[in-house]
């Protein structure tokens, strides 16, 4: 009986380990080798990996970047399949004309599963959704500034091929009218050269030929715009040495005032914010954007001047924004 | 005691479970960490803990390696891995490798990162067989313990690294190179490899001696002053980096300088302030497609330094092969799991982050074994010596505005090597020599007589008179008796206490023994360069009792093997054998008709400033293993014995004699051309000698 009452004072202790719950899952395809990229790639990537970490939405985050002679189809295919048959899961690719023509291919705009495709910078049509951001503003505020900045005669556009990627038509026409445009305010004439890299998609995998190039550009043009992906590698090696100050560039996509000295300004596409934005989007409310577009308005598009000139170049971009952005509304009214 | 114990504990257990079955119970949920619950595997870290924001990091990657492998697991079976560190900078790092490599509750060391530390760490882990990852880039570390199934190097050594800056000196446009390394474990793989590397890829290389902490300054002025238009400078530590760039200051603009991996330290920016701007170098890295270093930076709000992310992928690998180790109930040993691990051949597997952790991990518990995409890249290791990864990925680095940025991301050419999935070492020369016809006209050969010398001394070079008794062996087996052959060794390897198989010698672990007493007629010591003229002249006398009788009408084999510098031979004595001293004597042999041909096969660094020296001297052919710049390479490691057993040059030159002894020069060139491995075989005086398509070394080794 003791016993039995000892027994009866006694606990059962019923272990209990912690529930993993099933949280969504968000799949990135960056482009192939785009990681590393010191650019948008790397951005996205750690922007949506502090999102894991610090967002009340938990999620699990996995990516995949393929090498560049890895076989997409078959990656995108696989990638597609796990977002079919894991409804929670959010597949987010996009930055390479390879991946638009795979959507194309394997994705129709009715089929649920395009539902959670998240395809970024395109502005062509696809059956999923997609985010793209014009070119054209920022790169017109580049231009303004440059001038502004500089004052010279003749200033370059460095394009990494000229009709390989129609997205480079913004970049190229909003320049051109921002340099010119500055330049007719106080009454003066410019030329913007036109300079390309190569005739195809290599230009924007070329620093070496751009660092041998750069003696020839800057000798007529102390300031180049260059649009031509890793291409500008290149050309900030040209502007880090040191007989070579006094020549200037803008960063793109992300803040590269730390590459060189001469970077004045970078093109701030903020892509990675965006993503992050609608990822949070999606596992609150499960919707994602149609076709959404961000011009110079929006909060992922600016224009941002490197420290050592912000104080100089701060108040000229101030004076040029809005100019910037009603002349590239102006733009892609007549675009289209 | 402990079955009794055990007995009692299961009748308590009963009781216990009858209560509760029949008296009135109150439950309480306890809440349960699963990873205390699972199997422990301990890892022992070893690293250089002086250096407080570099350890700080290293702890980062390996807890959070630990973290993630627990994230992958669930549940209360599994493994959880925990680490142990210990400081690589210590005064006994021997007693602390014997301490830990004997530990039982050590499952594998990760570390040192010093070669020469690596270097201690391995011969005690050998003979515990205790795993251990390193980042040590030492070629002679890899290729010594390769297949040895301990150790594991989660980078390409030097040997890609000095690839990796031949490039970049390539790309910048550099037509002649020259090295800045230092006389240690650390330079040694930049100093053999690096001369044999530029031929390769086009470039003119431009040698320089060594420094040592007493003259560094000196060797880099004679570097920037040697018309090289870029001195790749390969410190040995972070502080030679500092000397060297505060030497290099007055040669900034008219000559470039670029580093290897020990400048990438911030230690190096601190300390040399606005003399650091523009320095550029190369380094291991992660590879950039695995995102580490993007996650690292965004989870600790800091870059990851030198072997951030092999350190992680070791814990990894550590934890694969817990998994595999408790899946075969521990039937097979530690070290087997592991390579069951590296030796993934079951396609690609999951990554290094927690979902492809549990990919790999459900793999495993398969009995699937992929390979794994780690953090610094592919894991895929050699498939014939497992020891090492077969691609590492190097960064460009350049010091700018007091940072180091990235400007690039390099690997090296894997079709270089001898296969795709080998190891670096396994580097064969491409660019090789072109014979003409030449018409010669000899009498009939009446003998064949032999000189063998090993020039070396003491058990480090028994390798040297190991190639020297497979020389005279194979010339014995070919019917040459013992009164045509001389030959020259110390002697002193056979019965050396270090020698496990005392009275042996041979040139591979499980090679016959070629040792013969009688073989030897002198012993290196008690010779000088002049007794060998006396020899090779059949001076004899009381002390030199053995000499070579040859008319003009006998061929004579010179087979020399032992030590070169870059001023020439090296003697059991460590004098110097100049070349032109060499050249001499044999140009009056030729003159008096001491031979109707003689041929030298040589075996040491630099061998071929002795063939180039020797050039125009009639009737006379040298085959060198190394050119006049390079370093020739050690082969066949015994890690039992703790002992290079032989020559690249020689195991192939005995090797092709063994198979076909009627093979012609030309046709003998391009097989040791092709399959000596790091250095460039080359003939010299040929036009002096005969037509090498048509002659055969068969009248050299035969009777």
């Amino acid at each position: 009986m003791s016993m039995l009452a000892l027994a009866g004072c006694r606990k059962r202790e019923i272990l209990v380990y912690p529930e993993i719950p099933d949280i969504p899952k968000v799949l990135v395809l960056f482009p192939p080798d785009g990681l590393g990229d010191q650019s948008y790639s790397d951005q996205i990537l750690s922007t949506l990996f502090r999102l894991t970490i610090n967002s009340d939405n938990a999620f699990d985050l996995t990516y995949v970047c393929p090498s560049d002679d890895s076989p997409l189809d078959s990656i995108f295919v696989e990638a597609l399949n796990q977002c079919r048959h894991n409804t929670e899961m959010l597949l987010i690719l996009g930055g390479n004309d390879s991946y638009e023509e795979l959507v194309k291919r394997h994705c129709k705009a009715d089929d649920p599963v395009s539902q959670r495709v998240l395809f970024y910078d395109s502005a062509n049509p696809l059956p999923v959704n997609t985010i793209n951001f014009t070119s054209y503003g920022v790169s017109f505020l580049v231009g303004a500034v440059a001038f502004d900045k500089l004052q010279a005669d003749t200033a370059a556009y460095l394009g990494a091929c000229a009709d390989c990627r129609s997205i480079l038509y913004e970049f190229r026409d909003g320049f051109i009218d921002g340099y010119t445009s500055a330049a007719a305010e106080q009454g003066r004439t410019v030329v913007v050269k036109r300079l390309y890299i190569a005739d195809d998609f290599a230009g924007f995998d070329m620093a070496d030929s751009v660092y041998r190039m750069a003696d020839d550009i800057f000798a007529s043009s102390p300031f180049v715009y260059t649009v031509a992906g890793g291409s500008i590698m290149g050309l900030f090696r040209y502007l880090r040495e040191p007989m070579h100050r006094g020549y200037f560039t803008a960063g793109m996509d992300v803040d590269q005032s730390h590459l060189a000295a001469g970077v004045l300004m970078s093109v701030r596409r903020r892509v990675d914010s965006c993503l992050a934005d609608y990822v949070t989007q999606w596992i609150s409310s499960g919707t994602l954007p149609k076709g959404a577009r961000f011009d110079l308005e929006s909060p992922y598009l600016d224009v941002s001047p490197s420290p050592r000139y912000a104080d100089e170049l701060k108040p000229m971009l101030d004076r040029w924004r809005n100019v910037a952005k009603q002349r590239e509304q102006e733009y892609l009214f007549n675009k289209n | 005691m402990k079955l009794k114990f055990k007995q009692i504990k299961n009748g308590f257990h009963l009781f216990i479970t009858v209560c509760i079955a029949t008296a009135c119970v109150k439950e309480e949920f306890k809440p349960v960490d699963p990873v205390a619950e699972r199997s422990e595997y301990r890892i022992a870290v070893v690293l250089p803990l002086s250096d407080t924001a570099t350890t700080q990091n290293w702890q980062h990657c390996i807890d959070w390696a630990i973290q993630n492998f627990d994230k992958a697991q669930q549940g209360p079976v599994g493994v959880r891995l925990t680490a142990e560190w210990f400081d690589e900078d210590i005064a006994d790092i021997a007693a602390l490798a014997r301490r830990l490599a004997s530990r039982t509750d050590i499952s594998a060391i990760i570390g040192p990162l010093y070669s020469a530390n690596a270097f201690t760490f391995a011969v005690e882990c050998a003979k515990t067989n205790m795993p251990m990852f390193t980042t040590a880039t030492s070629e002679q570390l890899a290729r010594a313990n390769a297949r040895s199934g301990f150790l594991w190097c989660l980078s390409e050594t030097d040997i890609t690294q000095s690839e990796v800056l031949l490039s970049i000196a390539s790309k910048r446009d550099a037509i002649a190179v020259t090295l800045l390394a230092k006389d240690d474990v650390y330079g040694a793989t930049f100093t053999d490899w690096l001369p044999f590397q530029a031929q390769e890829i086009g470039l003119t290389y431009l040698p320089n001696e060594t420094y040592d902490d007493n003259t560094l300054e000196a060797r880099l002025a004679e570097c920037a002053s040697c018309g090289a238009d870029m001195v790749i400078c390969a410190p040995s530590s972070s502080d030679d980096a500092i000397r060297m760039v505060r030497a290099a200051q007055p040669y900034m603009g008219k000559i470039d300088f670029i580093f290897s991996d020990n400048a990438f330290t911030p230690n190096v920016v601190s300390k040399l302030g606005r003399l650091a701007e523009g320095m550029e170098g190369s380094s291991m890295s992660s590879d950039p497609s695995s995102g580490f270093d993007v996650l690292y930076h965004a989870m600790f709000d800091t870059s990851p330094t030198l072997g951030s992310s092999q350190y992680y992928d070791a814990v990894m690998i550590v934890g694969l092969a817990a998994i595999n180790d408790k899946q075969t109930d521990g039937q097979r040993s530690f070290r087997e799991s592991v390579k069951a691990i590296v030796s993934g051949h079951d396609g690609i597997g999951g990554d290094w982050m927690p979902d492809g952790i549990a990919a790999n991990i459900a793999a495993v518990k398969n009995g699937r074994f992929p390979v794994i995409r780690g953090a610094s890249g592919l894991l895929q290791f050699d498939k014939s010596a497992y020891t090492s990864v077969v691609t590492t990925t190097f960064c460009y680095w350049q010091v700018y505005d007091s940072r180091f940025i990235t400007l690039d991301y390099l690997s090296a050419q894997p079709s270089h090597r001898v296969g795709d999935m080998l190891t670096d070492w396994n580097w064969r020369a491409t660019h090789g020599q072109t014979f003409e016809d030449v018409q010669r006209s000899y009498p009939p050969r009446r003998k064949t007589w032999a000189l063998i010398v090993a020039a070396s001394t003491g058990w480090e070079n028994y390798r040297h008179q190991a190639d020297a008794f497979a020389v005279y062996q194979m010339l014995r087996r070919n019917g040459m008796d013992d009164d045509h052959i001389v030959m020259i060794a110390e002697d002193d390897i056979a019965t050396h206490s270090n020698n496990i198989a005392q009275g042996e010698v041979r040139t591979s672990p499980d090679g016959a023994n070629l040792y013969s007493y009688n073989a030897i007629d002198y012993k290196t010591s008690d010779l000088c360069f002049a007794d060998l003229d006396s020899i090779l002249r059949n001076h004899s006398s009381a002390r030199l009792n053995h000499t070579i009788a040859a008319t003009a009408d006998d061929n004579v084999l010179v087979f020399w093997i032992g030590h070169g510098t870059g001023k020439g031979f090296v003697w059991a004595d460590n004098s110097i054998i100049a070349p032109w001293q060499v050249a001499d004597m044999l140009r009056e042999l030729s003159y008096d008709k001491r031979f109707r041909k003689m041929l030298w096969l040589v075996e040491t660094c630099y061998s071929g400033l002795i063939g180039e020296a020797c050039r125009g001297i009639d009737r006379l052919l040298f085959f060198t293993a190394a050119n006049a710049k390079e370093t020739s390479k050690a082969t066949n490691y015994d890690t039992n014995n703790h002992a290079w057993l032989s020559n690249a040059f020689s195991l192939g030159l005995v090797n092709s004699l063994t198979t076909n002894s009627n093979i012609s020069f030309h046709d003998l060139y391009y097989y040791l051309y092709s399959n000596t491995i790091g250095s460039h075989v080359t003939v010299y005086n040929e036009k002096k000698f005969d037509n090498l398509n048509i002659s055969q070394l068969r009248e050299f080794v035969t009777p």
